[in-house]
């Protein structure tokens, strides 16, 4: 001992006992638990060797039953062409004695053909179990074989009496064949041969057993090994100590040829099969090298190698302590810093939302339809979108720097800037309507909103101007209004018209009685002569009305326009007078068009009249006509325009004109310029509600001593067009002298029920009246006789008169019918037009109109 | 002879031709051997659904044969469909048969195709109106009965004209199916003479075998190719009594003036047979034939 070392103080030897004692315990410890492990490791391994051969015994028996399958699938083939239509064919015909040369030798042909399918040559498909199959007569001769008749003769004899079915190994165990004997009609009729390939054999046990490892081979029942050309295995035994392996599937162990070997093998027998499997395997092969005291050594030194690697662990370990320290602290940071980076990354985000929102917002100004303008506090403009320069006209440079007011005030609204301060001091928008002027002087209406924009503090540090055009809105809105009113008035004097009507039809009716019961020279003749010409005035006056709103009846048809002005060209120019020029141009090859050409003559008759009265001194009338094809944007500069194709009738005069006060109230009904006397104010009216009612539309264009000018827009119609209606001549009276047919007379209202009555009597007709539809269709049956003519009001209570003629001329079909009305009411205004077949008297009437209009209708009957 | 005898008799030889020029020369505008055919860019193929030839349903073994053949020329192929009475006629221009086969007296008739390819006979008469390629089919006609009729076939014996002779025994007093105009047509056989019941049927080849399974009559004349398909369609219903002819051969017809034609398609039939395309037709539409008729099929090879 060193004089240096410090003696060990008897505390420390005492620590070195308790130390040393320790680490012997541990050693011992450490000695029982390496025994104990070897001796748990000897007795697993043994385990593990019994577990080993178990499994290859097991593994045995199923190559053995997978063999067994291939031998039967076999047998199943051949059994299946042994049974097959086409053999029983062949058969079938040989019976029926035809020779090989006439015919028998077709029927083989499927035969053969089948065969070849059995056994393709090898490569073709691998699963194909046959290499040849034969089909062989009871002498042995071949009928059919795959190979081809003319190919390798069937060389093998057998005796078919001797031989059983099913899969037997040659002699020479070179190859398999399957044999199957078939018969026909209870007699013994041939064989069926078939080599098995050895391919599908040999495939069949490499699959189960692994290609790296081939162990099995098959036996029959003699012992003797299936050895194919090609395959030919050298059995690691002696062929005479494979009778001493038993063949009930037990496992023993042989040696080898070679005497450092050891084997182990076995003979499983092939269910359903003469044949057996025999498997000789190295034990080595099968459990491996590892013996039991091989097993401990190796354990010790992974033992001591386990200790080794713990120190060396707890070593690492401390060391990887410190690291891990280290390591934590470095990861907070990074934590740290990952977490400023997100912030940053959000406030980038951020950042790039509000830049995004407010390039929208930008794009939405430049873009936005309304007129927008931003100024400073004292109301000079800073900015101005494209919109409010489309609006005005002025481009942003030139209203920059300039006042608001400038924009949104207009002649006369120099205050209205301190208005808008005034009203923005207490409410946060000013809003309002005025007219503007563009920068070519153009005047618009605009409405317009100014806001104030403020700082936190509520001071005012911007107005914003919002403003929209709505000059085309107004127009539409004026436009809107004049129809509404147009359709009010016409919708009141239509009604007052219907009443009229009938009212007048009775004073009429009985006035033209009374005065033809009075003598010549009674005083009072004069008096109801007087009262018939007010009537016929007022009946005038209504049926005007009717026009006016479009509730007369219309007997449209297709005509072409120029044809029907040059009909009424003459009428026109007497109309006139000779101080007028009256010039009728036409367009070539004009549209047609579908009107009532009655009412068109109303038509240009009223125009006329009207161009009549404007040139008092004289000037020029022209009518013309044209082919038009109106745009959207055309047919938006008349009320109520709507675009297609039209025939244009243009009527203009060189008169006095109007101006803008009056232009909105021509077509108003019993508006007038004229002095009082001089015009009803119905004339222009009825042109509307005719042209309305033939579903066109017109307008107007006047200036005050430049004449005025009428185009009328009637729809292109596509159909031919048709003979305008000829005159009829009015018959005042019966051709007869007195009429002998019978009236049934339908009317509602009684007074005009019964003046009929009365006026067709005394005529001669037999008269029938009825207060409504069902009325007179009872009444009729209650007759029985004929009735000739059908007289009914169109609109009834309960049935009117079209459903009534309807059911009527059903049931009595010699029956003629002619309509009788005050007003086509709504049921007609519904129907619009009556049937064109049926005659129609517009109350009030002339008797001599109406009986005319009775004796041409029942002239007009088929004669027998 | 002197020069008027010589005068005399060009003068009737000009007549002669003259009068039969309407006659017997074909319709203008048909026809035309092998540089026809180019310049006109289409090859019309002449058949009638027969047996596996033309099956009717836009194939057949003389079908793509022809088809080939027009492909081979650089010619579009087209199908022109005909039956037996008209076929050759249809070919020749010349309205011929087997009983009036004088090519020179036969009245003219529209030329149609340029070849028939239909599993034609190579029959005497067929080949006096027209010219035929080298064989593409062996054949022979059987007669043939229901598998319940009392008549049996006859055992071989090992000469085919003692076999038809002992057929023909076995016809008398019995009906016997043809079809006139075809390789059916009993007098090609000269069955009048056997003192059978002729029945002449209006029917596709392909329709006798069901004819007499239906009782039509008790026997029936059937070339070997309908035979091969009637005894797998219904087997154990016909028996084969035995030949009633000779075996024969089946060849395409071609006009007597489209020698060119004809030899265009012999060469090329050569060529088909050594490529193998021949083989793998008859493989495919007649299958039985190399196995019924060897001799044949391997000297085609």
């Amino acid at each position: 001992m060193s004089p240096l070392t410090p003696a060990p103080s008897p505390k420390g030897s005492g620590r070195l006992a308790r130390r040393t004692g320790a680490v012997v315990a541990a050693g011992v410890a450490l000695v029982g638990m390496v025994g104990y492990l070897l001796v748990l490791n000897y007795r697993s391994s043994r385990t593990v060797r019994e577990n080993l051969l178990r499994q290859h015994v097991q593994q045995a028996q199923l190559h053995a039953v997978a063999l067994g399958n291939l031998f039967s699938a076999a047998d199943k083939d051949i059994r299946n062409v042994a049974e097959s239509r086409e053999v029983a064919a062949f058969f079938e015909n040989r019976d029926l004695g035809m020779s090989m040369q006439y015919g028998l030798a077709l029927s083989l042909v499927p035969i053969q053909e089948r065969l070849a399918s059995l056994a393709e040559p090898p490569g073709a498909d691998p699963e194909r179990a046959f290499q040849r199959v034969a089909l062989l007569d009871t002498d042995g001769t071949p009928l059919a074989d795959s190979a081809g008749l003319d190919g390798t003769p069937w060389v093998e004899p057998f005796d078919p009496e001797a031989i059983p079915d099913g899969v037997r190994l040659s002699p020479d165990g070179r190859r398999l064949t399957l044999y199957r004997a078939f018969w026909f009609k209870g007699r013994y009729a041939g064989h069926l041969v078939a080599w098995l390939r050895p391919d599908a054999v040999l495939r069949t046990l490499e699959r189960l057993a692994g290609s790296d490892r081939f162990s099995f081979y098959v036996l029959d029942a003699e012992g003797r090994a299936y050895r194919p050309v090609g395959h030919d295995p050298a059995l690691p035994v002696l062929s005479r100590r494979i009778q001493s392996i038993p063949t009930d599937g037990r496992m023993v162990e042989v040696s080898g040829d070679r005497s450092d070997e050891e084997y182990v093998a076995m003979r499983v027998p092939v269910p359903g099969q003469p044949f057996s499997l025999l498997d000789v395997d190295r034990v080595s092969d099968l459990v491996g090298d590892l013996s039991p005291t091989a097993s401990a050594v190796n354990l010790t030194v992974a033992v001591a190698a386990v200790l080794g690697v713990v120190l060396l662990a707890v070593f690492l370990n401390t060391k990887s302590l410190v690291l891990q320290a280290r390591l934590d602290e470095s990861l907070l940071r990074e934590q740290e810093v990952a977490e400023k980076h997100n912030a940053l990354q959000r406030e980038v985000a951020e950042r790039q939302r509000l830049q995004a929102a407010h390039a929208l917002l930008a794009v939405a100004v430049d873009q936005a339809a309304e007129a927008i303008a931003v100024t400073d506090p004292a109301g000079l403009i800073d900015y101005v979108n494209p919109a409010l320069e489309r609006i005005t006209g002025f481009s942003a440079a030139e209203l920059r720097g300039r006042p608001l007011v400038d924009l949104y005030g207009g002649p006369g609204s120099s205050g209205v800037t301190k208005e808008v301060m005034d009203a923005l001091a207490h409410e946060p928008m000013w809003k309002g309507e005025m007219t503007s002027r563009r920068r070519d002087g153009a005047p618009f209406d605009a409405h317009i909103i100014i806001s104030a924009v403020r700082d936190p503090g509520g001071k005012i540090v911007n107005l914003l101007l919002v403003g929209r055009d709505v000059t085309e809105e107004k127009r539409l809105r004026e436009q809107l209004r004049h129809r509404q009113k147009l359709e009010a008035v016409g919708t009141l004097a239509g009604g007052v018209a219907h009443d009229f009507n009938n009212l007048l039809t009775a004073i009429n009716g009985y006035a033209g009685l009374a005065l033809e019961g009075l003598q010549d020279g009674d005083p009072v003749k004069e008096d109801i002569a007087e009262i018939q010409r007010a009537g016929a005035r007022a009946a005038d006056l209504t049926r005007q009305l009717l026009a006016f709103s479009r509730k007369q009846v219309l007997k449209p048809q297709v005509v072409a326009l120029d044809i029907a002005i040059a009909g009424v060209e003459k009428l026109l120019r007497r109309l006139i007078g000779e101080h007028i020029e009256l010039s009728t141009p036409r367009g070539a090859g004009l549209w047609r068009v579908r009107v009532d050409p009655g009412q068109f003559e109303q038509v240009l008759v009223n125009l006329a009249v009207n161009a009549r009265d404007a040139m008092p001194k004289g000037g020029r009338l022209t009518i013309s006509t044209a082919n038009v094809v109106l745009s959207e944007a055309e047919a938006r500069r008349y009320a109520e325009g709507a675009p297609g194709p039209y025939v244009r009738l243009t009527v203009s005069d060189t008169g006095l004109g109007m101006d803008e006060a009056t232009l909105p109230h021509v077509f108003d009904p019993f508006f007038t310029t004229k002095e009082q006397g001089k015009g009803t104010g119905l004339g222009l009216s009825t042109v509307y509600g005719i042209v309305r009612q033939s579903r066109g539309f017109l307008g107007v264009q006047s200036e005050p001593g430049r004449g005025t000018t009428f185009e009328i827009f009637l729809p292109r119609e596509l159909a031919e067009a048709e003979p305008l209606p000829s005159p009829v001549p009015q018959v005042l009276r019966s051709r007869s002298g007195r009429a002998a047919e019978t009236v049934l007379v339908v009317e509602d209202e009684r007074q005009v029920r019964n003046l009929l009555l009365s006026q067709l009597s005394a005529e001669g007709y037999t008269v029938l009246a009825a207060a409504d539809g069902r009325e007179a269709l009872a009444l009729a049956e209650r007759h029985g006789g004929q009735i000739d003519v059908l007289l009914s009001d169109v609109v009834m209570p309960q049935m009117g008169g079209p459903e009534l003629a309807r059911v009527f001329v059903e049931r009595h079909p010699e029956t003629r019918v002619v309509f009788i009305s005050g007003y086509a009411d709504e049921a007609v205004a519904r129907h619009g037009e009556l049937d064109r077949a049926a005659a129609f008297v517009q109350k009030p009437w002339q008797f001599p109109e109406l009986a005319g209009v009775l004796r041409r209708v029942l002239d007009q009957r088929p004669t027998s | 002879m002197n020069y008027s005898c010589v005068q005399r008799a060009a003068k009737l030889l000009l007549a002669a031709c003259l009068a039969a020029l309407p006659l017997g020369a074909p319709l203008a505008g048909d026809g035309g051997d092998l540089e026809a055919v180019k310049e006109r860019g289409v090859l019309r193929h002449l058949g009638i659904p027969y047996a596996g030839f033309v099956t009717g349903s836009g194939d057949g073994m003389d079908v793509e044969l022809v088809r080939l053949f027009a492909q081979r020329l650089g010619v579009r192929y087209e199908f022109v469909q005909t039956d037996w009475p008209a076929a050759l006629p249809d070919l020749t221009g010349r309205q011929v048969s087997a009983k009036a086969a004088d090519l020179g007296r036969a009245p003219a008739s529209p030329v149609r195709g340029d070849m028939l390819a239909t599993g034609l006979t190579i029959l005497p008469w067929r080949e006096r109106v027209a010219t035929f390629s080298t064989p593409v089919f062996p054949t022979q006609v059987w007669v043939v009965a229901r598998a319940d009729s009392p008549v049996q076939p006859i055992k071989p014996s090992g000469n085919v004209e003692r076999d038809i002779a002992a057929v023909k025994v076995l016809l008398a007093r019995r009906s016997v199916l043809g079809v006139s105009a075809t390789c059916l047509d009993p007098s090609l056989y000269q069955l009048e003479a056997t003192q059978a019941q002729l029945v002449l049927k209006k029917v596709r080849l392909d329709e006798v075998a069901p004819v007499l399974i239906n009782g039509e009559g008790e026997l029936a004349l059937l070339d070997v190719a309908d035979a091969m398909i009637a005894l797998q369609k219904w087997p154990g219903r016909l028996k084969v009594i035995g030949p009633i002819s000779v075996r024969q051969q089946m060849g395409v017809a071609f006009r007597k003036e489209a020698p060119h034609l004809r030899e265009a398609f012999d060469a090329f039939l050569t060529e088909v047979r050594r490529d193998g395309t021949y083989r793998r037709l008859v493989q495919k539409y007649f299958p039985e034939a190399p196995i019924y008729f060897p001799d044949f099929f391997i000297a085609a090879r």
